[in-house]
């Protein structure tokens, strides 16, 4: 049996990478551009088609408004929280709020969901994956920060499931980073994994013993990454100009972004050089009329350094807690890996020196190591003789809401899965005859800050003072990563349960009306073009044919002779019609083969009968 | 037994009987260890057994009843991992059972000659891997360093960690040990050398005394005899006037209130032409010591006359 395809993807902030192993190595899937990296942009031109990746990216400058980038920043996130509201005042393209508070980005006039934005990358990479193997692919792992809460991993789920994969497992990218940084190496002892990527930070701890990859702390921040770094630069090139010209030039979206792609150029370019010039000619043009302005300005590393210090700063305090609570001290650390195109910039490397106290592990690649990990975790899942296991924990911790509205952690966070926990509460009132379960996911002590994952009510209890009535709550997470939880009366044997589900932002019945809208358009349309082309192949042949059979009528002088040639060539054409309006390809190219072969006999007995015409 | 998944029989009659054992073992016994086996072992004992399973291992089959039997098994292991690998809840629970707390003798397990073999063949391949040689290398130097240490043998304690040091300059235990060692063994140095110069200048052997003396300074750098004697003696028998004009120095900063040690330094200042100091140094000396005849002697000398 052919080995099945699986694929890994890194669906990151600024770029994706797919990556599948091949030959017991993980290699990456290069686009069909023949690139390694494909940019996380999803855009809809003024002609209404649909742009994904480097083609997206392009045009952005002149269609900001039409162009979605970033989308992993807001994918699965509440509209009203604080976060998102303060992050809509650096985006170029408009964002309203969804029917249940989730978010909903305007693109080609349609109000479209995150998921969906994020599935058109995920489906781009598809593709490339199916170009590469020339078989269609259909199972993936999908990476996500370590720190995605549940609602964030379901949106990711959302969009592979909208992109037409079945996501095997969704990942923490620096758990992935360490796969592909052990796999196939008989290493073993401690690890940290510093990933600063486009739009988020991780740290993590792992323990790798011979293939078995333990987890033992996970941690970070969703929202620190290259695209704050870039911010600061903006702000920085923004209020010089505004000090020059009196001009905000944030309200001119073609100008923020022509800005955001300065900055990001300018600050990768200062991880190498020390000076470079921002150049941004005719970048506005003064309310008043007059000529148009141009923006020049040098930016120096040191200045860079200098706006992004406290950003550098929080990298290293994040990885001191985290650190803390693997009860791990940097120097026992058998190594430290960086992983993303963030970890370029001297002075993190610097931080990062001075914390673990090494030189971190230059034997990786940084944008590409989590892909290569999430394509070994496909196949550690789809192939048995492989050696890998990783043993993944909870990213939050799970609890219940208890009297006085505090919440207490039954799974704590950083606990391997799957795993169940039981413990025993107490009703907290006389007479209390019923409890409500209240499933929290998140660290605080105080219940309403913690996300409400799911909830429901054991009733009947019996009439008795409080704290009589003994009640067995138990938390489940299978392999799957998939809570339920249960509640027990434990005199009457009474029990409710429920499985939890996270929501991505779409209901199940969005998901579905999603799917079918685009069910049958989706499969269609990466065969499309192929199709096209294949129709007007057999139509070019059949015009042949039918040029070809009178001469051939004539050329038998109602002989007997080749009738039956005749006939087939008859039949072919009706075939020919038939086959026209189905979809199959491979119909199409059979029928093509056919009637080719049928002109190639013809023309020869043409020219034998009568020879060409002088 | 008889459900068709994707397991051969081997392997489900493994995991029906594990799973049935499940409530009757201890913590130690679901990870295949000995009671009271240590941390290390522990972890290594919970890895192997999630190789096993851990229901990734059998992602994607049919498994049937199986797959809850497996989870049922995998969250157990990862249970006793849990409180045996975290050293409250692992004392908590070896309290709780304390026939589990002390390590069964080694009766319990009987190793096989077998087994033995096979340990030392292990460990002498572990042993000739370069990296593991070095380390084992240097772990036996800090082990044999520390003994050497506590039995009062710096000099060889010396020897070991600092070879240790040079095959693994980064480690930091040795660092640390190697300064005190350095440290002891330089004293304890100096004490021997003092002695011998002692007896060499009992002997009348002034030159070989001085010599001794002048390292027993060098190595000890705190103590006011050795550079006494060794600035005296090196002046007696006319040797490096510098150096003893430093080493009296030293004796006097180490012991500021010898009326000695302030008399020779003003003799050795005088020697190299330093009068003005060694007057100062006389003067000292002789409100240390009134009653030092050749040093009034001296001072006298050293005034100029009206």
């Amino acid at each position: 049996m052919a080995r099945e395809t699986v694929i890994g993807i890194d669906l990151g902030t600024t770029n994706s990478v797919v990556a599948t192993v091949q030959s017991d190595q993980p290699v990456v899937i290069k686009n069909r551009l023949g690139q390694n990296l494909t940019p996380s942009v999803v855009a809809v031109a003024k002609s209404g088609k649909q742009l994904v990746g480097q083609i997206a990216k392009r045009q952005a400058v002149t269609n900001p408004d039409g162009t979605i980038y970033a989308a992993k920043r807001l994918i699965g996130r509440k509209f009203s929280s604080e976060r998102v509201q303060q992050l809509l005042k650096t985006l170029s393209y408009s964002v309203s709020c969804g029917e249940h508070d989730d978010i909903r980005v305007q693109l080609g006039g349609k109000m479209t969901s995150l998921p969906e934005i994020s599935a058109a990358v995920l489906r781009e990479l598809k593709l490339d994956a199916e170009a590469y193997f020339g078989q269609p692919v259909s199972k993936a792992v999908i990476t996500v920060p370590a720190y995605f809460n549940d609602g964030q991993r379901q949106a990711t789920k959302d969009a592979g499931a909208i992109a037409g994969l079945e996501v095997l497992r969704i990942i923490n990218e620096p758990t992935a980073a360490a796969l592909a940084y052990g796999f196939g190496k008989n290493v073993s002892g401690k690890v940290a994994i510093f990933d600063l990527g486009g739009g988020t930070f991780d740290i993590s701890v792992l323990e790798i013993n011979k293939g078995v990859f333990d987890v033992a702390a996970v941690g970070g921040d969703t929202l620190l990454g290259g695209e704050d770094f870039d911010n600061r630069v903006i702000e920085a090139l923004v209020f010089g100009f505004a000090k020059e010209h009196g001009i905000d030039l944030r309200k001119d979206r073609m100008a923020l972004q022509r800005l955001k792609d300065a900055a990001e150029k300018a600050k990768i370019e200062l991880s190498t050089v020390n000076e470079t010039q921002v150049n941004l000619p005719f970048i506005c043009t003064p309310p008043g009329g007059g000529s148009a302005l141009h923006l020049q300005r040098s930016l120096t590393r040191e200045k860079l350094e200098e706006l992004t210090e406290d950003l550098c700063e929080r990298t290293i305090s994040i990885c001191e807690q985290i650190l803390a609570e693997a009860k791990v001290r940097p120097d026992e650390l058998k190594e430290v890996i960086l992983v993303g195109g963030m970890t370029r910039m001297p002075r993190i490397m610097a931080k990062v020196k001075k914390y673990f106290r090494r030189e971190p592990c230059k034997g990786v690649h940084p944008e590409e190591v989590v892909a290569l990990g999430a394509a070994v975790q496909a196949n550690a899942l789809t192939h048995e003789e492989s050696r890998v296991l990783l043993l993944d924990v909870t990213p939050q911790s799970l609890g219940v809401a208890i009297a006085g509205g505090y919440a207490r952690a039954l799974i704590p966070k950083n606990t391997t899965v799957p795993t169940s926990t039981t413990e025993i509460f107490t009703t907290s009132k006389d007479c209390q005859t019923t409890v409500k379960i209240m499933v929290l996911q998140g660290e605080s002590e105080i219940a309403r800050e913690n996300e409400l994952l799911g909830e429901f009510v054991l009733s009947g209890l019996r009439d008795a003072l409080r704290g009589e009535v003994e009640i067995e709550v138990t938390f489940d997470i299978n392999s799957e990563g998939i809570v339920s939880a249960s509640a027990k009366d434990k005199e009457t044997g009474m029990q409710q349960s429920i499985t939890v589900t996270a929501s991505g932002g779409l209901t199940r019945e969005e998901l579905n009306q999603i799917l079918e809208d685009q069910g049958d358009q989706l499969l269609d349309q990466p065969e499309q073009e192929e199709l096209a082309e294949r129709r007007r192949d057999l139509r070019d042949v059949m015009r042949e044919v039918r040029g070809l059979l009178p001469k051939i009528q004539a050329a038998m002088d109602g002989s007997d002779f080749g009738i039956e040639a005749l006939k087939r060539g008859e039949q072919g054409i009706t075939e020919g019609e038939k086959v026209l309006k189905s979809k199959s390809i491979s119909a199409i190219v059979s029928s093509t083969d056919q009637l080719t072969r049928t002109v190639n006999l013809f023309k020869g007995w043409l020219q034998k009968i009568s020879p060409p015409d002088s | 037994m008889a459900e068709n998944v994707d397991l051969d029989a081997d392997r489900k009659k493994e995991i029906l009987s594990l799973e049935r054992a499940l409530d009757r073992l201890n913590h130690f016994e679901v990870l295949g260890l000995r009671p009271g086996a240590p941390a290390a072992e522990v972890k290594k004992a919970y890895h192997e057994a999630s190789r096993r399973y851990h229901p990734d291992r059998y992602f994607q089959k049919n498994l049937g009843s199986f797959r809850p039997r497996v989870e049922r098994i995998f969250k157990r292991i990862h249970e006793s991992y849990g409180v045996l690998s975290d050293p409250d809840s692992r004392e908590a629970y070896e309290r709780e059972h304390p026939e589990l707390a002390v390590p069964a003798p080694r009766a319990d397990s009987p190793r096989t000659p077998q087994d033995e073999r096979r340990s030392a063949e292990r460990r002498a391949r572990f042993a000739r891997h370069p990296y593991m040689a070095k380390v084992t290398k240097v772990h036996e130097l800090l082990a044999s360093g520390k003994k050497s240490l506590g039995s009062g043998d710096f000099s060889k304690a010396y020897a070991d960690l600092h070879l240790a040091s040079q095959l693994d300059p980064k480690n930091h235990d040795v660092h640390e040990l190697l300064t005190k060692v350095r440290h002891r063994h330089e004293q304890q140095r100096a004490a021997e050398e003092l002695k011998r110069a002692q007896t060499a200048e009992k002997a009348g052997d002034m030159t070989l005394a001085a010599k001794t003396y002048v390292s027993a300074a060098n190595l000890d750098r705190r103590s006011a005899l050795a550079a006494f004697k060794a600035a005296m003696l090196l002046r007696q028998t006319g040797g490096d006037l510098k150096e003893a004009k430093v080493l009296a120095q030293r004796a006097v900063d180490l012991d500021p209130k010898s009326a000695d040690h302030r008399f020779l330094l003003a003799a050795v200042l005088e020697q190299v032409g330093m009068s003005k100091m060694a007057n100062r140094h006389l003067e000292e000396g002789i409100k240390l010591n009134p009653n030092h005849a050749e040093a009034k002697k001296r001072q006298k000398k050293s005034r100029w006359p009206f």
